[in-house]
């Protein structure tokens, strides 16, 4: 064969191959799952709940991606630029965020998805907390909230009961706290993240303030919010020495490795003990978080959302079989506690489970239910839905307030000040 | 072209022989014949043109558009996010870092890589084991890297604390990458740690291919120490080491995966490099054209970096 003729079938074998494959995907049509549930444990029951799916349904395909809990909400806007969001997202969609989505019509309306599996059957305002910009944004498939996790050995050797109120809990915190055997008595993040947020909300909330006023204004220069943040830089303190880094991991692990008396931290932990620490079980509990006069804490869900996309019906079709009671026990079943499932159906197959029938000190104030939630987005049940609250998120305003107060040392009037102004900056010319 | 044209330049006239008669072929076939050079360059122009200048343009023409993430169409604003950019406290806060970080971590690199090298050119038990081990942390991927130091740098279970507590240097853990003022030089340290031995190589490289004579000369001529090495081995290396330069600050001036994943840009903003905030901007704040207005700054900057490293290089040569 001569070079030019080699060359040219070269060329066109290429190109068919090319074509070809373009095809071979176009017909494939496969949904994108994209979460932050990434413990190994979990990604296992993802892995076996596809695999079910797709040899259920010949030629579906799952392709499962995995990001961080604080990284996920920035690629979802690089997957949107790029013209392929994932088709489904499992956690960590923030409310605000997705009702911005919703706003720009990229969601799908999951509310036909939710009659057909029967709307009776779900928690209510779970559901009412994802109906956003006149669709149902997403189905949260758990409802959460954290708690203090405590040592109880520790606390019985100092003769300390466990905490309700933050001068309780600021006094034993300061009576666990020995730096030169490594052990703190708190675990108060701040770190650039969003479990500092959280915190630090909760704290806000737990001293009476609110972040907005029933007019959807910025208040964040008032007395609760200055007591909160006197309260929290306090607390850190007694906490480890590396807690401007701390997110969700380091929160967690500095209560498994024994490093930390308290932390706050949703059900999670749990298995995080039975993997690393299992002698710390027994001696572990947990309360809810202390307050400074009011309870607070702060409601968060693990939702399904779905993206517009050419593959909507087969991504809506994989939700609804995730959805089905014993799959939805098979997603929890790892982080057990972790999130109360929001189909009551659900419910007794957790109750059932044997970390929850062994360790009821630690479980029950994780899924026994609340009336002290409250969710960033809606901090009083008679005002509108905070479209304002993802300028802050984003802008990181609350956990830059905390950094400033316990890592730069700045007074906390002025920190909180500086607060208010960026607050008021960064919602200024946003209508709902 | 007839069939009686002469044979073209650079043909084999047995190969022209057995081409059948052009009138005979397809017009795909013929089209084939007469453009087949281009058909072949095409793939790699495309490639050129999809991956480098589309980009690039698009992201110069995302620049003068005011564009939430979430929307397919921005606002027309001109130049308004360029002044937004040099109006901001916090642009000029993360060009300085971003100097600051690329010019010392490549200092750094360039001194203890030539250093390393040099050592590694003298002649001990062991040489190739070493010279092997030294390449190891270029080799290792960065997340990894970055891993096995967030541990070492951990203050409640990292083994650096421990060695300086055990050891009574310090009296208590330091929080290495949560405090503002040691924060900025733990990662220039891991930017050092995991970069050097590209130097290490080059100059290795490079110091093996001076003449011997030329030490020898100088020795006779009662050269010490320093003076053959200022006179002689810094002479020769000097045009690697500029071309290690140029590389290195443009690689460490766009790095974001060590500083990101080692501190998000925090403490306090005390790791806030151009390349974080373009991030923040983009993704974090969904303004893609106050992020691309950084991008494109960026841009200039390295390509002002390259024009004066050129011009310098072309005295250099004259």
């Amino acid at each position: 064969m001569k070079r030019r003729d080699f060359l040219a079938g070269g060329l066109a074998g290429g190109v068919g191959l090319a074509m070809g494959g373009h095809a071979r995907a176009q017909a494939r049509g496969t949904i994108r799952f994209l979460t932050p549930e990434t413990d190994p444990s979990q990604v296992k029951v993802w892995q076996e709940l596809i695999t079910r799916y797709t040899e259920a349904n010949r030629g579906a395909a799952v392709q499962p991606e995995y990001a961080s809990w604080d990284d996920l909400i920035r690629k979802i806007p690089a997957d949107l630029m790029a013209g392929r969001p994932p088709e489904i997202v499992a956690g960590s969609s923030r409310v605000s965020f997705m009702a911005a989505a919703a706003k720009r019509n990229l969601l799908v309306d999951l509310a036909p998805l939710v009659d057909q599996i029967g709307r009776a059957d779900f928690h209510a305002p779970s559901l009412k907390a994802w109906h956003l910009n006149g669709i149902q944004a997403a189905i949260p498939y758990g409802v959460q909230w954290p708690v203090l996790w405590c040592r109880t050995d520790l606390f019985q050797e100092a003769g300390l009961e466990l905490p309700k109120t933050w001068d309780e809990y600021r006094a034993a915190a300061e009576k666990l706290t020995n730096p030169a055997r490594g052990m703190f008595g708190a675990c108060f993040p701040a770190g650039r993240t969003w479990n500092t947020q959280i915190q630090a909300t909760i704290a806000i909330w737990g001293a009476g303030g609110r972040m907005f006023d029933d007019k959807l204004n910025p208040t964040f220069d008032t007395p609760e919010i200055r007591r909160a943040m006197t309260y929290y830089a306090e607390m850190c303190r007694f906490s480890p020495p590396d807690i401007g880094q701390y997110g969700f991991r380091e929160a967690s692990a500095a209560y498994t490795s024994g490093k930390a008396a308290t932390t706050f931290y949703w059900g999670r932990v749990l298995s995080h003990l039975y993997q690393q620490a299992p002698d710390l079980l027994p001696k572990s509990k947990t309360v809810h978080i202390p307050h400074g006069g009011t309870p607070a804490t702060a409601l968060g869900w693990d939702e399904f959302v779905v993206y517009k996309s050419r593959n909507t019906n087969a991504a809506l079709d994989y939700v609804k079989f995730m959805l089905e009671p014993q799959h939805m026990f098979m997603m929890m079943e790892p982080v057990i506690a972790h999130v109360v499932p929001t189909r009551t159906s659900v419910m007794p197959m957790v109750e059932r489970h044997d970390w929850v029938q062994k360790h009821p000190d630690i479980v029950r104030p994780l899924i026994e239910p609340i009336d002290f939630g409250i969710s960033a987005t809606q901090e009083t049940p008679d005002r509108p839905f905070n479209y304002k609250w993802d300028a802050i998120e984003a802008r990181n305003i609350i956990p830059d307030m905390v950094q400033r107060i316990v890592l730069g040392k700045e007074p906390v009037n002025i920190a909180v000040e500086k607060a208010q102004k960026e607050a008021v900056d960064a919602t200024k010319d946003l209508r709902p | 072209m007839s069939q009686h044209a002469p044979p073209a330049v650079g043909t084999h006239p047995a190969e022209d022989a057995a081409r059948p008669p052009i009138g005979s072929r397809s017009l795909l076939g013929r089209l084939l014949d007469q453009h087949l050079g281009v058909i072949l360059l095409l793939p790699s122009a495309l490639t050129f043109l999809v991956l480098l200048v589309f980009p690039l343009g698009y992201g110069i023409y995302t620049s003068f558009l005011q564009r939430h993430v979430l929307d397919p169409e921005g606002v027309w604003v001109g130049l308004a996010n360029y002044a937004w950019l040099f109006s901001n406290a916090e642009f000029w806060h993360s060009l300085w870092l971003s100097s600051l970080w690329a010019g010392v971590a490549v200092g750094l690199q360039i001194i203890l890589g030539t250093a390393v090298a040099l050592i590694l050119h003298q002649p001990f038990k062991g040489r190739s084991l070493v010279r092997g081990l030294v390449l190891f942390p270029y080799m290792m991927p960065v997340v990894s890297v970055i891993l096995v130091w967030m541990l070492l740098y951990n203050a409640l279970y990292g083994v650096l604390n421990w060695l300086l507590v055990q050891s009574g240097i310090v009296d208590a853990p330091i929080a290495w990458l949560s405090q503002p003022g040691s924060a900025f030089w733990a990662v220039v340290y891991v930017g050092v740690w995991k970069y050097f031995p590209f130097v290490v190589v080059i100059v290795l490289a490079r110091l093996q291919v001076i003449p011997q004579d030329l030490y020898e000369a100088a020795r006779i001529d009662g050269a010490g120490a320093i003076a053959r090495f200022i006179d002689i081995t810094l002479h020769q290396i000097k045009d690697v080491l500029l071309v290690i330069a140029l590389l290195r600050t443009i690689f460490m001036f766009n790095n974001f995966e060590i500083i990101f994943l080692l501190t998000g840009g925090g403490p306090l903003r005390s790791t806030m490099t151009l390349p974080i905030l373009v991030y923040e901007q983009a993704f974090g704040l969904y303004e893609m054209g106050r992020g691309s207005a950084i991008a494109v700054v960026m841009f200039l900057i390295l390509i002002a970096v390259m024009t004066i490293y050129f011009a310098f290089l072309r005295k250099e040569q004259d």
